[in-house]
């Protein structure tokens, strides 16, 4: 047999190619074109209609607008004209939409098979039939007591159905559990002020802001609200800019934020902020308040709390002097984490030292109060469930919430469960709690309901349908008022309202006679549901110190355990996951972790002394043991923690909840006990200590960060205040004598363009949340790739916030941020936040090196990439500094209904691939046509990307280099403006503005 | 035996057969002979000549699919001379073409030619509350970003596109829908004298030789900016 030939096999195969190519050329096939029966009035195909309501993510209860593309969701905005958010929405926000289209959600109303764990559908009315008889017969054999119902605090509407269900029914049992409740600081201010509210925090008009442990930038009662504020104070504006001391054992990502991170014992809050309080009175500076507040704190000196709170007492001294010597002033509670056995007195502490220092009234303000239903104490929680051992629950009804994850295992819920006859689950997802339940009623999704809020006093905030239920499912409003109607009688006879829409509808006459006194209901219900709620000014409640306060005991909490377990264990709430009830969100699952960068994991951070005495490092698993329980976890060697103190995320941990998080990571409750505060009977977070010991097991911690450190080589840049100054100062003058003179990167676009589209973002303001990473993916349809792929460094994330250590880059002030327990500069980080994007320069180093064109510069600036010409070389990737690209390796999955969720203006990429950051060209192309339709150029404002718009700090601004009186022309002028990594000459259209620190010598 | 040669023959057919199959397969099924079509016009003639389907006096037969109701652009948009955007509405707004709606169409069939067998079926689809499933003509790749509103606004007829439809009883793909094609159009010179002179006005504000002296990016495409009748730059319709 002849051979081959090489030249032939050539011409083969060249000819079967170029059969092939053939088939690739020919046109799609084209597929039918639907139109509608009826036409909607308010739906014209192809152009987006916006929904205003509110989400539900978590209780704070921010305003939304909902972006809805034929009939579907596809993206969530924060509402502008909202008094909460204004605007801005998180990252747990964004990712609401991953709730709607869950493709894990529960389908259809479940029934247990009788002794095993397998559910099987049945119908609405079936279902409704088998709970409206059981109901029968407890309330004709005289158990309507044996009916429990547990739900979350929320204040709305669906609450006062609750209550009034219940009541008709004639059960007294309702139980309010709210994952991480804020009832230690309502019991504070009964026994301070005698007024059981939670104020607002005027974070915006402090110029010094301590915090005693709140999460208020992550977690804690109205994240994006206190970012918000937050930003206001902190951003350096006209050569000022306020100062925060983060006070804790743990650098959380609030904590990140600070100035100055005084590393303080785990228990230490109370008697610090005591010792300050103290300080402030015996010098005098708390005048006539002194009086009442010096018989509290007298004992307290500095000197004397040292040692428990583990504080130098100078550090303690000079902490005080700067609050009272501080124009204006606040003090935040220790918050969630900070929450134990005595979490009400370190209130208590922090109230004092507020008053003392003239802040209740000014920024600490009563009046606009959070509303919040009061959750149940732990003894109460206890009781249930020994009632529930006993065989005295018969019918356990669970809504909106999950007490199987967010409750200590050492409480028992869980075994407890096996003890009820019933338990019903209004879960829409199968969360820990639903997966034990013997029937399942799926609720809607909040997107797809009706419903009210309130927020906050003077708040009332309308939720509505903003797509058809895509499953089976039904309101639980809904299926209480059948549930009613099926029992007849006099149950049937106080609820006469056909559906919940129309008993939410008549639940806001009320309302309307509050709000808009005197006008129509039917305007004011229109002109409610369109603005998302209404809302009006509060006055500022005057309080005055209680007498009660006199009886707060002081004690120092207690641990569990004994030398033998010599960490004190932190559970936090997870920024990203919350309680974990967002666990099921791949969006967030892949977000990376503020503080660590982690994706898709949980870890134990601890100090690097600790993880040495242990001879482990990052990723070596630990067994860790409390008096209560014990579990395995990857450790995370962190700078940013006590040596004497561990911390686990809560959130993860999931037996169930679907594929995304289904036995990921660990659930920290349980090692904890089911330990409360005192007083206020929150459950108590911070109460036991652990042992850790090496199993000898590693595993992979997928961090999308490599190093925290950017190698002096200037990606993150920080300067003091008065460089800061200086540099603004001159900016200014050079501004004033050429105000319209452009920045260099203006030039990089065609001449008769009029845009070069920039950004600038401000390093002074970012607090490093990440809600842009997940506005990002919403609105670009980037896929999930998952923790393999991530550790490949595969993730598809265009817009990432890295974190870096740094240090103050200026001589005159060379330490200027101070760590009070500082030893060397390795264990006083300063934390600066640094989103990175395709910078669209202006010289890129991509588009010379692509062989086919895809990528190049267009003549508005934009470095573009054109997926269809794209053939994935990958030379543009290798090329770039900013590690900006990313590439598609496999054809990535969007499961029914996720698919839904795709916005139809940006092309959904394929295997093959290279994509990257476009600063949103599509809502560029979409400003550019309006502005076009009216014969006009694209305003400044007009225009701006996923990213900037959600921005709870409003740290990212997007504009016009071209038009000098831009406000991102204006920022680019500033005098802390830098590109990153300048030397190279790409001229980058992103300009960074240097963060500001402030130290402790300023102060 | 396999020589070289053979198994080069071998291929070389075996590689053509894929590749008409492929392309035959590809070719959607609305641009394949009409086949079935021959049925249903002998169907409508005998039902007593309401209307005439004879293919002899059909413009376009053959050449288009058979729809599920047989409707003609030639008797509304030629006969009739009913506005484009009469049916497809917002197609001046939206960057998509909007099809009518079923109800549109009874609003004038509920008494126009109610007896019609054809509009019998459009009564059949909305009681049986079903959407029309019409085969759809054009289409361009999912990676095009098309915004048809604003060429309506630009004053580009709907024939430039779409072809004569007032001509055509049956509707077929006219233009190729190649990017080649669109940028036949686009490459005109502009015609807008404001837009020109707003042009010329930016240009006069950056000079050639800042730009130059930096050495940066290729500028084949962007020289063109402002002054064609529509843009050629890829972001325009690739994003």
């Amino acid at each position: 047999m002849t051979e081959i030939k090489r030249r032939d096999f050539l011409k083969v195969l060249g000819l079967t190619g170029a059969g092939t190519g053939l088939v690739g050329c020919g046109q799609e096939p084209a597929k039918k074109l639907i139109p509608y029966l009826v036409q909607p009035e308010e739906i014209i195909p192809g152009i987006p209609t916006w929904y205003a309501s509110t989400c539900r993510e978590c209780p704070a209860g921010c305003g939304v607008h909902v972006k809805v593309r034929e009939g579907r969701p596809i993206k969530v905005e924060g509402n502008p004209y909202h008094p909460v958010n204004a605007g801005r929405l998180c990252a747990r926000g964004q990712a609401a939409l991953q709730g709607l289209y869950n493709p894990d959600r529960i389908t259809t109303p479940l029934r247990r098979l009788a002794g095993t764990g397998e559910f099987e559908p049945i119908d609405w009315d079936e279902a409704e039939a088998v709970l409206a008889g059981m109901l029968r017969t407890m309330r004709s054999e005289g158990r309507s007591d044996w009916l429990y119902l547990i739900t979350d605090g929320a204040a709305g509407t669906l609450d006062r159905l609750f209550d009034t269900w219940m009541g008709a029914v004639g059960s007294p049992n309702r139980v309010i559990h709210e994952s991480f409740d804020v009832e230690p600081l309502r019991e504070a201010n009964r026994l301070t002020f005698g007024v059981a509210e939670i104020p607002r925090y005027e974070i915006d008009g402090a110029e010094l802001v301590v915090s005693f442990g709140a999460g208020f930038l992550e977690t804690w009662v109205s994240p994006v609200q206190y970012a918000r504020g937050f930003s206001a104070s902190q951003t350096f504006r006209d050569g000022r800019a306020g100062r925060f001391i983060h006070i804790g054992p743990r650098l959380s990502l609030t904590g990140s934020n600070a100035d100055e991170w005084v590393a303080a014992g785990p228990t230490g809050a109370m008697l610090i902020a005591l010792a300050m309080a103290r300080v402030l009175v015996a010098e005098g500076r708390a005048g006539a308040r002194g009086a009442a507040v010096r018989p509290l704190v007298e004992p307290f000196t500095p000197e004397r709390v040292a040692e428990a709170a583990r504080l130098e007492a100078e550090t303690i001294e000079r902490l005080a002097h700067e609050f009272a010597d501080a124009r204006s002033s606040v003090a935040l509670p220790p918050g969630f984490e900070g929450t134990d056995r005595n979490a009400t007195a370190a209130h208590v502490a922090v109230n004092l030292l507020n008053y003392a220092a003239g802040n209740v009234g000014r920024t600490v303000r009563f009046g606009p109060n959070v509303v919040r239903r009061r959750a149940a104490r732990v003894a109460r929680m206890q009781e249930m469930v020994e009632t529930m051992r006993g065989g005295g629950v018969q019918m356990l009804l669970v809504h909106g919430s999950d007490p199987v994850h967010t409750t200590p295992a050492a409480l028992g819920f869980a075994d407890a469960l096996a003890s009820v006859e019933m338990v019903v689950s209004f879960s829409s997802c199968m969360d820990e709690t639903a997966a034990r339940a013997h029937l399942i009623l799926p609720d809607h999704t909040p997107l797809e309901s009706w419903g009210d809020h309130e927020p906050e006093v003077g708040v009332r905030t309308l939720m509505q349908p903003t797509i058809n239920p895509i499953f089976d499912t039904k309101s639980t409003g809904d299926v209480l008022l059948s549930l009613a109607a099926r029992l007849g009688g006099e149950v049937a006879g106080s609820f006469d309202w056909p559906e919940y829409r129309a008993y939410l509808r008549d639940s806001w006459q009320e309302v309307g006679r509050e709000f808009a006194p005197g006008s129509d209901f039917e305007v004011f219900w229109r002109g409610a549901l369109s603005a998302g709620g209404v809302w009006r000014q509060v006055g500022t409640q005057s309080v005055t110190l209680s007498p009660a306060v006199a009886g707060v005991s002081f004690d120092e909490p207690t641990l569990d355990g004994d030398a033998s377990t010599p960490y004190a264990l932190l559970t936090y709430p997870s920024p990203v996951l919350y309680d974990g009830r967002s666990a099921d969100r791949p969006w967030l699952q892949e977000l990376p972790d503020p503080v660590t960068k982690i994706v898709w994991n949980s870890w134990i951070e601890m100090h690097p002394e600790v993880a040495e005495r242990l001879g482990i490092g990052t990723g070596d698993v630990v067994a860790v043991s409390s008096p209560h329980g014990q579990l395995e976890v990857p450790a995370f060697v962190y700078h940013g923690i006590r040596p004497d103190t561990v911390a686990i995320p809560i959130g993860q941990g999931h037996e169930h909840l679907g594929r995304w998080a289904r036995g990921r990571g660990v659930n920290p409750l349980a090692l904890l006990p089911a330990a409360a505060d005192e007083a206020s009977g929150a459950s108590a977070w911070l109460s036991t200590q652990v042992a850790l010991a090496a199993t000898g097991v590693s595993v992979t911690l997928v961090s999308t960060q490599g190093s925290h450190d950017d190698l002096g080589r200037e990606i993150a840049e920080v300067v003091s205040v008065a460089a800061a100054a200086e540099a603004e100062e001159h900016a200014r003058e050079e501004i004033e004598r050429a105000p319209e003179a452009l920045v260099e990167a203006a030039e990089d676009a065609d001449p008769k363009s009029p845009y070069r589209w920039g950004m600038a973002i401000d390093l002074s303001s970012c607090i490093g949340c990440s809600a842009c990473v997940t506005a990002c993916y919403a609105e670009n349809n980037i896929p999930v790739v998952g923790a393999e792929l991530c550790a490949q460094g595969r993730e598809m994330a265009w817009l990432r916030v890295e974190s870096y250590y740094e240090h103050v880059a200026d001589g005159a002030h060379g330490n200027g941020h101070g760590v009070s327990q500082a030893a060397d500069d390795e264990s006083a980080p300063l934390v600066v936040h640094l989103p990175a994007l395709c910078q669209h320069c202006g010289n890129a180093p991509c588009e010379p090196v692509c062989p086919v064109y895809a990528t190049y510069h267009n003549p508005e600036g934009l470095n573009i990439q054109v997926y269809n010409r794209c053939v994935g070389t990958r030379y543009c990737s290798n090329n770039c500094p900013y590690k900006a690209r990313r590439f598609e390796w496999f054809d990535y999955e969007f499961p029914f209904p996720l698919n839904l969720q795709l916005n139809p203006d940006v092309t959904v990429r394929e295997k093959g691939v290279m994509e990257k950051c476009t600063f949103c060209v599509q809502r560029i192309m979409k400003a550019r046509n309006d502005a076009n339709a009216e014969g006009r150029d694209v305003r400044d404002g007009e225009v701006t990307t996923a990213c900037a718009q959600t921005c709870p700090a409003e740290a990212i601004v997007f504009g016009n280099l071209r038009d000098p009186n831009s406000r991102v022309s204006r920022l680019a002028r500033s005098g802390r403006a830098y590109h990153m990594l300048g030397e190279l000459n790409t001229r980058p259209a992103v300009t960074y503005l240097k963060a500001v620190s402030r130290g402790s010598e300023e102060a | 035996m396999l020589t070289p040669r053979r198994a080069f023959t071998i291929s070389l057919w075996g590689a053509a057969g894929v590749a008409l199959l492929a392309f035959v397969s590809q070719v959607p099924e609305s641009r394949r002979p009409a086949t079935g079509g021959a049925v249903l016009a002998a169907a409508a003639v005998a039902q007593g000549g309401q209307f005439s389907l004879d293919p002899d006096t059909l413009v376009g037969w053959g050449r288009g699919p058979v729809q599920p109701i047989f409707f003609s652009h030639r008797r509304h948009a030629g006969e009739y001379e009913i506005e484009c955007l009469y049916c497809h509405s917002n197609t001046d707004i939206s960057p998509w073409a909007s099809m009518p709606p079923v109800e549109l169409c009874l609003g004038c069939h509920r008494v126009v030619k109610a007896a019609s067998s054809e509009i019998a079926k459009l009564r059949g689809y909305a009681e049986r509350g079903e959407p029309i499933p019409w085969d759809r003509i054009y289409k361009v790749a999912d990676f095009v970003q098309f915004n048809h509103g604003r060429h309506v606004r630009a004053e580009v007829e709907c024939q430039e596109c779409h072809g004569e439809v007032e001509e055509y009883d049956v509707l077929w793909g006219w233009s190729p829908l190649t990017m080649g094609w669109c940028l036949e159009c686009h490459k005109e010179p502009g015609e807008d004298e404001a837009k020109l002179a707003a042009a010329a006005r930016n240009a006069a504000r950056y000079t050639e030789e800042g730009r130059e002296s930096h050495g940066l990016y290729p500028r084949s495409i962007d020289s063109q900016y402002g002054v064609l009748k529509g843009p050629i730059d890829c972001a325009a319709c690739h994003y």
